[in-house]
């Protein structure tokens, strides 16, 4: 028989080779009556907008009016969202929570156990120690 | 009974003077249609969408690509815009990834076999892959009919940077998934990619970046049916020794976990390893790991001359 | 069953005689043959007679190899005339250097066929079409001559006037039976599409590409382009019978 074959797929690697930010779209949604929307109005009609807006090309900004609380809400390219509450925060604050926004990956934040905080696609450099491997001397033997 | 009902004359005419009110309404629904059409046919127009300047930006496309090129490449056929959609577009840049991502896996592995050769292609650029890199992309497929986002009075550029491939009409192509439309306009922008400076070394950075960037393992590729056979057959086309399989160490053999770990040698070299809980698993082992050191080989990059392989043996 | 030869094998490590009978005839089920016999192609001539008898450099000559510099060494072309069928596999065969030339060839048509001016015909097809992307014309892909161009029929009339068929190393299926059958325009594709993948891997791009352009693209009448023109023309006068 000659050799078979299974399918497989390739796996993504962002940044090797070209990287994609994952936040593809922030949607700022303020209100143009409520107090608690202070903040981020502050923020709009600054100048920071705009520069956020010229330093990140690849992101789409959209800024919607609503009545309500404000709230940031960036969307990603794993197909998730991430909505974060402004509401009564200053302009500066209202900043952090958009850096916040645009450097998440849109993966569930999850909490990771002791001994779990590597998660790699490639083999063991240094390779698995084996019992069977060693000098006969030594070796246990069953 | 309902039928009749609904025949009822007044009722009928009731609603011809319905439909007169909503004319102008219809009229300028289908203004909004002509819209999308006449923005993205006409090439001299800037579009600014927001989609698209993102999308392009993201992708750090060259200048020369214009935003209705891209626009175009991710209008499908089947979205109804005649003869401005991305069917041949589609063609080359399959053309394109296809050459590329061969020549490259040649090269990095001269030694292998045809069959596993173009799975390996495959598992780089079939519909799956490239729809995923697609949506790694950002890109959005549009859900949304031309009533809906009419009736949203959503800004016309804005579907002009969204997959287009859904048409209104009942005679929907078959087998086009949303998939499959994702992984055309992917490899449109590629062709598209090319058109701009027409120089196959910088698509093919492009591709490296995006496409052979990913990770695959080509030993999972393989599945060997009878391979100390095998093995063997490739030892005699070589003219290597006929490979001997030897037991290197062993544990707890009457136990019922028993482990042995089985070499396989040709002469006094060592071809390949395996460990198995039984004595003939394990022989399988050692012969399937010779045998894809063999297939498997990598030349080292830029120091020796090219590697034109054999094929591989035909038991 | 009519001759018997007994060849000695005295190569394994301990020196054990194994003695071994090898066939010659008709095939029977899991005897071996006689290279002698197995090693011959449908037209009769001996897989070693290729380059002793000097059939490589007709090979040569014939795909005009010299003519744009290319030296492929020997048994690179041995290897391109030997199809995977041939004696079950045991001699180097094309099989992957196919799978490269035959993307290559493919590309290059594509590209062939995007440098075409648009046609009439093209323009009367659609009126509001924009077929013109950044200067190459899109318009032709995937249509009937693009894909001509480089099909097997083209590409097997491409090797039989040149007289490189009755070199081709393969097993045919049926000699009663016809080409079709027998699938021999594929096999015939798969030489010419692994001359081209073994330029491109030993020679580079640029001489690979020079080659198609010149020798399977060009204006001469045994060229791809003239064999697939004529042989669409055949098949519509045909049509219309």
């Amino acid at each position: 028989m000659v050799v078979k074959v299974l399918r497989q797929t390739s796996i993504a690697r962002n940044g090797v080779g070209a990287f994609v930010l994952p936040c593809k779209k922030i949607t700022l949604q303020y209100c143009n009556w409520g107090g608690s929307s202070q903040g981020l109005r502050d923020f709009l009609t600054s100048n920071r907008m705009i520069q956020w807006a010229e330093k990140y090309p690849t992101i789409q900004f959209e800024i919607v009016r609503k009545s309500g609380h404000p709230v940031i809400k960036g969307d990603y390219v794993n197909g998730r969202n991430k909505a974060i509450c402004v509401k009564n925060l200053n302009i500066d604050n209202v900043e952090n929570k958009l850096k916040l926004i645009r450097d998440a990956s849109g993966e569930q934040l999850r909490h990771r156990t002791k001994n779990d905080n590597v998660d790699t696609l490639n083999d063991s450099v240094r390779g698995i120690w084996s019992p069977l491997h060693l000098s006969p001397a030594i070796r246990h033997k069953v | 009974m309902s039928v009749l009902k609904l025949l009822n004359p007044v009722r009928v005419r009731g609603f011809a003077s319905c439909a007169r009110l909503y004319q102008s309404e219809l009229s300028s629904l289908k203004e909004y249609k002509n819209t999308i059409s006449t923005l993205l046919k006409n090439p001299a127009h800037e579009l600014t969408s927001p989609n698209l300047v993102a999308l392009h930006s993201r992708l750090r496309l060259p200048q020369g690509l214009s935003y209705s090129l891209l626009s175009r490449c991710l209008t499908c056929r089947s979205s109804g815009e005649v003869n401005y959609d991305n069917v041949s577009l589609n063609i080359f840049g399959k053309s394109l990834l296809t050459l590329a991502v061969t020549s490259e896996l040649m090269k990095k592995y001269p030694r292998l076999p045809g069959v596993v050769l173009n799975a390996a292609v495959d598992a780089y650029i079939n519909d799956h892959v490239l729809s995923n890199v697609g949506r790694s992309w950002g890109i959005e497929p549009e859900t949304q009919s031309v009533v809906d986002r009419y009736a949203k009075k959503e800004n016309v550029t804005i579907t002009l940077g969204k997959l287009r491939y859904f048409q209104n009409s009942v005679d929907e192509l078959h087998n086009f998934t949303e998939n499959n439309a994702m992984a055309v306009a992917v490899r449109s922008i590629f062709a598209a990619v090319y058109s701009v400076d027409k120089d196959f070394n910088q698509t093919h950075k492009f591709i490296a970046d995006h496409i052979l960037s990913r990770k695959l393992d080509v030993k999972d590729l393989f599945a060997f049916e009878q391979p100390t056979r095998e093995l063997a057959a490739l030892c005699r086309r070589q003219g290597l020794e006929r490979p001997v399989s030897k037991l290197l160490a062993e544990n707890g053999r009457l136990s019922k976990s028993p482990l042995f770990i089985v070499g396989v040698f040709s002469g006094e070299e060592k071809l390949g390893e395996g460990y198995g809980s039984s004595l003939k698993e394990a022989k399988a082992r050692a012969a399937t790991d010779a045998l894809l050191k063999w297939y498997c080989y990598e030349p080292v990059h830029g120091q020796q001359n090219v590697v034109i392989d054999q094929g591989e043996v035909l038991v | 069953m009519s001759l018997t030869k007994i060849g000695l094998n005295l190569s394994t490590k301990f020196g054990v005689r194994n003695g071994s009978y090898l066939h010659v005839g008709t095939r029977v089920r899991g005897l071996k043959r006689d290279p002698v016999e197995s090693l011959k192609n449908p037209h009769g001539l001996h897989y070693d007679s290729l380059v002793k008898d000097g059939h490589v450099s007709t090979v040569k000559q014939g795909l005009n190899l010299e003519k744009y510099g290319i030296d492929l060494p020997d048994d690179i072309i041995t290897q391109c005339l030997t199809h995977k069928s041939f004696a079950q596999g045991i001699k180097p065969y094309n099989q992957k250097l196919s799978i490269i030339g035959g993307h290559f060839v493919k590309y290059q048509a594509c590209l062939h066929s995007l440098g075409l001016p648009v046609s009439e015909r093209q323009l009367s097809q659609s009126v509001q079409s924009e077929p013109v992307i950044n200067g190459l014309n899109f318009g032709m892909l995937g249509k009937g001559s693009s894909k001509m161009l480089i099909s097997k029929q083209s590409t097997a009339e491409f090797l039989q006037r040149r007289n490189l068929d009755k070199l081709v190393f393969w097993n045919k299926r049926d000699t009663q039976k016809s080409h079709k059958y027998n699938g021999e325009y594929t096999v015939l594709q798969t030489v010419l599409n692994s001359v081209v993948g073994s330029v491109y891997l030993l020679h580079g791009q640029d001489k690979a590409t020079e080659y198609v352009l010149h020798e399977l693209f060009s204006d001469n009448s045994d060229s791809l382009t003239k064999i697939s023109e004529s042989l669409l023309a055949n098949r519509d006068t045909t049509e219309k019978l």
